[in-house]
Order: C-alpha cells, then structure tokens, then sequence
C-alpha cells in the first residue's frame, strides 16, 4: 500500500508541486499523473528530463517500506489534488542510492590510493616512520643520507615499519626485495649504456633505455643506490659481528629457570 | 549525523571550513584527505592505521578542545596501504560514539571523495567565486546527488565585498553562506584554533557562527 501526501503551490506565476509517497509493504512500481490543467515541467539534469519523467508524470519505484519524494513544475493554477498516483506491479526491492555499497562506489569512481611506483622506496619509507619526522612530506627526506639508515644507537621507532605497511596490491609484500630489484634494473641501464663503444651500438642502448635524460636519472639514482647500498652493507656487516660475537650460554639458562 | 565537507577544487577552504563547523558543532572532524591531509595531526594512530586495520577509529580520535580530530597520516606508503572501503566503517563507527561527525574530503571526484558522500546525511559544498570552482562545485553536488547526500549549505569562500552569492546560489541551486576573505581566519590557523577560539567577534567568526547555525537547521531533521 502506497500512501500520497501532495501539495501545490503557486510562486511567481509558476505552481510547484510536491510529492511524497510512502510505501509500508513491498517495493512497488507507480505512475504518478499530473492532474492539473497544464504540462508537466520535470526537474532536468544537463537540460534533460531527469529519469522516469514524461510530459504528463512520472513513473518509478517506491522502495519497500521506504519513501519517495518528488517534485516539478507546472504553468497550471494550483488545486487540491495536483496528481492522481496509480499503483502497479510489485518489483524486487532495490534499495536506496541505487543500491550501491562502499564496493561499488569505489569501482565506479576509481581507488584514490597513489600507484605503486609513486610510493617511496624502503629507504625513504622507513625514514619517514621515525618520530621526529612524521609531519615531513617524504620528499623532503634525505635517504642518501647514510645516516638515515638506522643504527642500534639510534633506533627508529618500528624498524620493520616496511613490514607492518604491507602493500595490500598483489607483487612482492618484501620492501627489501622490492628495494634491491629497483636497484637491479637500474644497475643494468647503466651497464647497458656502460658497454657502448660503437655510435649505432650507443643509440641502440639509449633507445632501449629510454633516451639520454632517462640515463641521466639512472646514473644519478646509482649514484645514490651506492651509498645507501654500503651504508646497508656497513650495518649489516656490524650486526653479524654481534652475532658472531656473542655465545649465549643456553644450556645453563635453561638449566637455571 | 554525518556531514561530508566537500568541493571538487582543491584549495577552496574545505579544511578550513570543516574545522571550524566542528568547533561550533562540537563534532569529531575526520580528515578524509588519504593522499594529502591538511589537518593538525600528532604522533599516534591515524586515518591510515584505521584503513589498514592497525587501530581503531574511536581510539584514534585526538579529542579536543578546541576541536576533536580524527587525524590523516601524511606517507604515501600509508595511503596506499590501507583499505578505502574501511572508510565507511570508520566514519560510523565514530559516529556511535560521539555523535556529529565532519568528513573533511579531498579534491577530485573519486572514491575518496565519494565514500564520505556515500556514508553522509547531507554534505556542506565549499567554492569560492572563481569559475573553475564552481564548475567543479556542481561535478561535486550531481555526484552527491547521486549517493543520497542531501546539500545542506553551499559556503562561499574568501568573498569580497562585491562578491554576489545570488549568483552562486543560482548555479549550485542551494542557500548559499559566504565566509568574507578574513586575515582572521590565516591567524587562526597559524595559531591552530577555530576562528571563533583565536578571534572572536571578527566577521570571518560571525560568518562560520551562521553557517553552523544554518547547517544545524537543515540536518536536525537527520538527527537520530
């Protein structure tokens, strides 16, 4: 059952009329006809009648146990009744926003996460976690900085922020990895155009590596790689000598506890 | 209830206008920019942990005064790593426990801006007078058409003395609020409070004063 709550009222030589129609059962289709004496001016979008408007009414579906509201305009002179309301075929409920979810909006407006590659890399992400630089943009990081690289005397907050940040878009969830790959690709551009001795060979290799200014960048981001690279090495070598310097007596401890 | 402070443009004031609604609202201000937060954050759990499922929305609220702030963090490994879905959680979630809740939402026209839409009751819509902000204005009110977010207020930013709300008002089809360009409001921020808190008296604070007034209006039918 349908209920109608309508009204007219004239402004300015032009009747509004509202209307509002409650349903408190199933989903039900209706055709909403203007009873005035004049066309039916329906509410546009891009200068088009919006949907399930026509130059006498409206159809369309009043959700199950929900409401529909609706409005338009006409040149007739307002009267009690502006629009007789016909109910028709029950119709599978589908609820309101057009029966979108969160899912649905994200796929028809697209995810606003940055891409992959505009993500830094580990070096300047784990940077980014420690305390003292949390309201800095990324960019204003110094990673080829090795003293960015964290060192047992200055520990970061969460040293595998890399690890607890997990990229949720397939690919390798290993910063490292990704981190040392990047490295890689970088390093054969520049052995690449490194290998050249021949001006055909030269712009083969330029060609293949994305032209002069892309080997520039290489060269330069290898330039920063090395440093970050040893000040990684110098770390990692000092940490396996702690290891290798130390010899727990485990078999005492356990004796003891 | 639960506002979406939005405009299409970037740089229009949506922060600014976000923040300040909340300080007349007494409303937890969310900020909803994943990419580019503008709002004051500290150390601690933020928006990205909570899109991530590293903390709870509730919990990561920094209540105030002046102003209670869910907080963006600012990493780009951050927003990629969270869950933007888990937004419409978040935003209900603190909605159940305090009540009002303003999603201040970036520029553009995606899922970011359309979840808070999405999850909204209405939403205020933030221009200025230029002509590629109201255009983005209107992108910005068909798509909150769309997702059921009623327009409460359109505020007209940084208006001059001659600025002409009619017009703006006849574009957008809505009542429009202007927010005059205040220096009081660049002190405010400067000094990190609410116009009102920093400068009371001054236009730019009547004019925010009104715009949460008329916005209380039109929403107190949203209340539960």
């Amino acid at each position: 059952m349908v209920s109608v709550d309508a009204s007219a009222t004239a402004i300015d030589g032009v009747t509004l009329v509202t209307v509002s129609l409650t349903s408190d059962g199933p989903a039900r289709r209706v055709r909403v006809e203007q009873r005035l004496d004049g066309p039916v001016w329906p509410p546009r979008c891009e200068g088009e009648p919006e949907r399930g408007w026509d130059e006498s009414g409206y159809e369309g579906v009043v959700p199950a146990d929900g409401r529909l509201a609706l409005g338009y305009a006409t040149p007739a002179p307002p009267a009690q009744q502006p629009v007789v309301v016909e109910e028709r075929e029950v119709v599978p409920d589908t609820a309101d926003a057009a029966g979108e979810d969160a899912t649905t909006v994200l796929q028809r407006l697209g995810d606003p996460s940055p891409p992959r590659d505009g993500v830094p890399e580990p070096a300047a992400v784990r940077a980014d976690s420690r305390p003292d630089c949390d309201t800095a943009p990324a960019a204003e990081e110094t990673p080829d900085d090795p003293d960015h690289v964290p060192s047992p005397e200055h520990p970061v907050r969460d040293e595998s922020t890399a690890q607890t940040v997990p990229d949720r878009r397939g690919g390798s969830t290993d910063p490292v990895t990704d981190w040392l790959d990047g490295v890689e690709e970088r390093v054969t551009t520049l052995e690449r155009l490194d290998a050249v001795e021949t001006v055909p060979e030269a712009t083969t290799a330029l060609q293949s590596t994305g032209g002069l200014a892309a080997g520039r960048r290489s060269a330069r981001a290898c330039a920063a790689d090395r440093r970050r690279l040893l000040a990684v090495a110098d770390r990692a070598r000092r940490l396996a000598d702690r290891i290798e310097a130390t010899d727990p007596p485990l078999s005492s401890l356990e004796r003891l506890a | 209830m639960i506002l979406a402070v939005t405009g299409g443009k970037g740089g229009v004031g949506k922060s600014t206008v976000a923040y300040n609604l909340a300080a007349h609202l007494d409303a937890v201000v969310i900020d909803g920019d994943l990419g580019m937060a503008d709002l004051p954050a500290d150390h601690g759990p933020d928006l990205h942990d909570v899109l991530a499922g590293r903390a709870d929305p509730v919990e990561a609220v920094r209540e105030g005064p002046p102003v209670s702030i869910l907080p963006c963090g600012r990493s780009l490994a951050g927003a990629r790593a969270g869950d933007p879905t888990a937004l419409v959680a978040a935003i209900e979630a603190v909605e159940r426990a305090y009540g009002d809740v303003i999603v201040d939402s970036p520029a553009g026209l995606r899922a970011d801006v359309g979840l808070p839409l999405y999850v909204a009751d209405a939403c205020v819509l933030v221009t200025t007078l230029s002509e590629s902000a109201v255009t983005d204005a209107v992108r910005v009110r068909e798509l909150a058409r769309e997702l059921d977010a009623g327009l409460a207020r359109v505020v007209l930013n940084r208006a001059d003395d001659g600025a002409n709300p009619d017009a703006v008002a006849a574009t957008l089809g809505a009542p429009v609020s202007t927010v005059p360009d205040d220096a009081a409001v660049a002190d405010a921020q400067a000094a990190g409070q609410p116009v009102c808190r920093a400068s009371p008296g001054t236009p730019a604070c009547q004019a925010f004063r009104s715009l949460a007034d008329a916005v209380e209006r039109v929403c107190r039918g949203h209340r539960p």
